[in-house]
């Protein structure tokens, strides 16, 4: 019972992301690869101003919900100015930089090492209280997620998504929409970067690398982009699967790169199931 | 009266069995076993493997046989934290051998902790492992320890201006941090740090050209990093002295640089060679080493010393960790060693050890104050 109740508190944690993640990259349809970047720039912010400096977490978090903000401005900026493909490119690019200062400013944030004996508040503490607090925060989060998605920002999103100079014509502000879009996927975060160290009692850089957002796109592309049951769906079962193949009798010596290899078997069956969606049909005339 | 009578025996058969502990003793491993640290994860494993092997084929723990249960921590916090709460909660295992990144350690400390499970990891060096928790224990020397013989090596040969390239890694940069609290200000006049894994330093070996130094010292985490470093070092044309650490004292780093690597200094533990034959052992039923001899007898030894512990006092997680708290000597591969209250090893002596034609050879104990 408590590993089920570890892999919910630990999938609640992914879903928290992705479920933001979903509003840009799915709904969106924002070429967007450095969600990464604003996970380490949060969850840096929060802990390094309580554990490195001594302020109280309330203020931290506060400092946390700023740097998501500034995080999605700058996202923001580098979506209206370059082609997609050149974001997503510069997207990753920020990630990486951000992944680097972390591990090289070692004076703030203890690079490689982590910060470790990060504190937990007196709720949620236990296994349990974890779990109940992560549902019920993420139900709430994913209420919210859908109620935009089905309101006038999900139907601006998917009018820019679909063809950004006929949503313009209508009035859509591309600015505005897109910078919400990316808040979104920072709130996220901040719950993620509040709760998963805590849990952990661990901030370590080697949670934020590039394997971590292709994990991200896979939840998204295999729930279907921009539908918020359907990802949510999917990570968790994606999660329990991952986990699930701890189960599966291995020899020792082919345990880590078999559990792999079936790991990206599932991986091509998600993309397979939502072939469709990833690679549309070419037009026959 | 006979049904009556059949039944109390099959009910004290019962008690019986149910009061003695029987079937294998799970023990669990976590460590690197895919990524850019699945070199010496597997390393690891493959000492866990071995002395498990060797207890088993001797009759196992009081005639119960150990099972391994290993897990893959990707060297990542997260993934360590998974797979510590599968092993204590759902595989109930007695001791977990692991993790090797000090951030595996220190995410799965809290579960094993919280599970009375006693864990000892044979890799994690970073000093933070110290105060990880009263079940977690390591036999791999504290990075503060390796550190201070560099710097008291350096100190005796005269050698004031260290150059050190460090793979970014939490087992390299925690020994880079304690080295440079250990030497006097300024010491190291070229510290750079490079991405795990890197192989190509000639950029970095051309800007030494321009520095003044008296010893290189190759902080990397395998031995083709070490080695690469090494070639490239020698290159360049510096005749310096040369020095690594433990992950570099492996034959493999021989191979790699040839003659870039003669003179090269590590320092190490004792007793552990390729020619030794626990090496020999390992050549034989692994085909080597991926990173290193000296990853796979500190695992080898932290399952050693649980299996003395689980024989003396059984499987209980407290007994355990009091036994090994109370250890006065355990004679593993790496040397004669016991534990602090901190959990952190004792007693393992650092030897100073140099290439020289084509092998490693001791050169002198080292006595750190």
């Amino acid at each position: 019972m408590d590993f089920i109740l570890h892999i919910i508190i630990r999938a609640s944690f992914v879903l928290f992301v992705v479920a933001g993640y979903n509003v840009v990259f799915g709904k969106g349809k924002i070429l967007h690869f450095g969600q990464e970047a604003q996970d380490i720039v949060v969850a840096y912010m929060i802990w390094v101003l309580v554990m490195r400096f001594g302020f109280p977490l309330g203020v931290a978090l506060l400092a946390g919900v700023l740097a998501a903000v500034l995080s999605a401005a700058l996202f923001t900026w580098l979506s209206l100015r370059l082609e997609p493909d050149g974001f997503g490119v510069m997207s990753i690019a920020v990630h990486l930089a951000c992944l680097s200062v972390v591990l090289n400013w070692q004076s703030v944030t203890r690079g490689a090492l982590g910060i470790p004996r990060i504190p937990r508040a007196p709720f949620p503490s236990s296994l349990g209280e974890f779990a109940l607090f992560t549902s019920i925060l993420l139900v709430a989060w994913l209420l919210v997620l859908w109620k935009l998605d089905r309101g006038r920002f999900g139907r601006q999103l998917t009018a820019l998504a679909g063809h950004e100079w006929h949503a313009a014509s209508l009035g859509i502000d591309r600015r505005k929409v897109h910078f919400l879009a990316f808040l979104l996927s920072g709130i996220g975060v901040v719950f993620a970067a509040t709760l998963f160290p805590a849990y952990l009692f661990l901030l370590t850089p080697s949670d934020y690398h590039f394997s971590a957002m292709i994990f991200y796109v896979m939840c998204t592309v295999a729930g279907g982009p921009g539908h918020v049951w359907g990802v949510a769906i999917a990570t968790f079962a994606i999660v329990f699967l991952r986990e699930g193949l701890r189960f599966v009798s291995l020899p020792p010596d082919v345990l880590g790169p078999m559990q792999l290899i079936l790991f990206g078997l599932i991986l091509l069956i998600a993309v397979w199931l939502r072939r469709d969606t990833i690679f549309p049909k070419q037009r026959m005339v | 009266m006979k049904y009556v009578q059949l039944f109390s025996g099959v009910l004290v058969l019962a008690l019986l069995t149910a009061c003695k502990p029987t079937g294998s003793i799970k023990v669990g491993f976590i460590g690197p076993l895919t990524g850019d640290a699945a070199t010496f994860g597997t390393d690891t494993l493959h000492g866990v493997q071995l002395k498990i092997e060797e207890v088993n084929a001797a009759g196992g723990i009081g005639g119960r046989m150990i099972e391994l249960v290993a897990e893959d921590g990707r060297c990542a916090g997260g993934d360590a934290a998974n797979a510590a709460q599968k092993l204590v909660a759902v595989d109930k295992v007695v001791v977990i051998v692991g993790g090797d990144c000090s951030g595996e350690t220190l995410a799965a400390a809290p579960i094993a902790e919280a599970g009375g499970v006693v864990m000892i990891s044979p890799l994690s060096s970073s000093p933070d492992v110290a105060q990880a928790g009263d079940f977690i224990f390591r036999d791999y020397p504290n990075d503060l320890l390796k550190a201070k013989a560099v710097a008291q090596f350096f100190a005796e040969e005269g050698i004031s201006k260290v150059a050190i390239i460090t793979e970014n890694v939490d087992f390299t940069v925690a020994f880079r941090d304690a080295l440079k609290k250990d030497v006097p200000e300024g010491a190291l006049v070229f510290d750079e740090v490079v991405d795990p894994g890197t192989k190509d330093y000639r950029s970095l070996m051309t800007r030494l050209q321009d520095m003044e130094f008296d010893a290189f010292f190759a902080n990397g985490t395998s031995t083709a990093t070490i080695g690469a470093m090494m070639q490239q070092l020698r290159e360049q044309g510096f005749t310096q002295t040369a020095m690594t650490h433990d992950a570099g004292q492996d034959k493999s780093v021989i191979d790699i640089g040839g003659e870039a690597v003669a003179g090269l200094y590590a320092i190490n533990v004792p007793s552990v060679n390729e020619d030794s034959p626990f090496g020999q052992k390992v050549a034989e039923r692994f085909g080597g080493t991926q990173a290193g001899m000296a990853f796979v007898s500190h695992s080898y030894d932290a399952m050693g010393v649980l299996a003395e512990a689980m024989q003396a006092v059984g499987t209980e997680g407290t007994a355990i960790r009091d036994y090994l708290y109370n250890l006065s000597s355990y004679s593993g591969i790496v040397g004669n060693f016991s534990f602090d209250e901190n959990g952190d090893v004792i007693g393992i002596p650092l030897v100073l050890w140099q290439v020289q034609s084509g092998a490693y050879v001791k050169v002198k104990d080292i006595a750190v104050n």
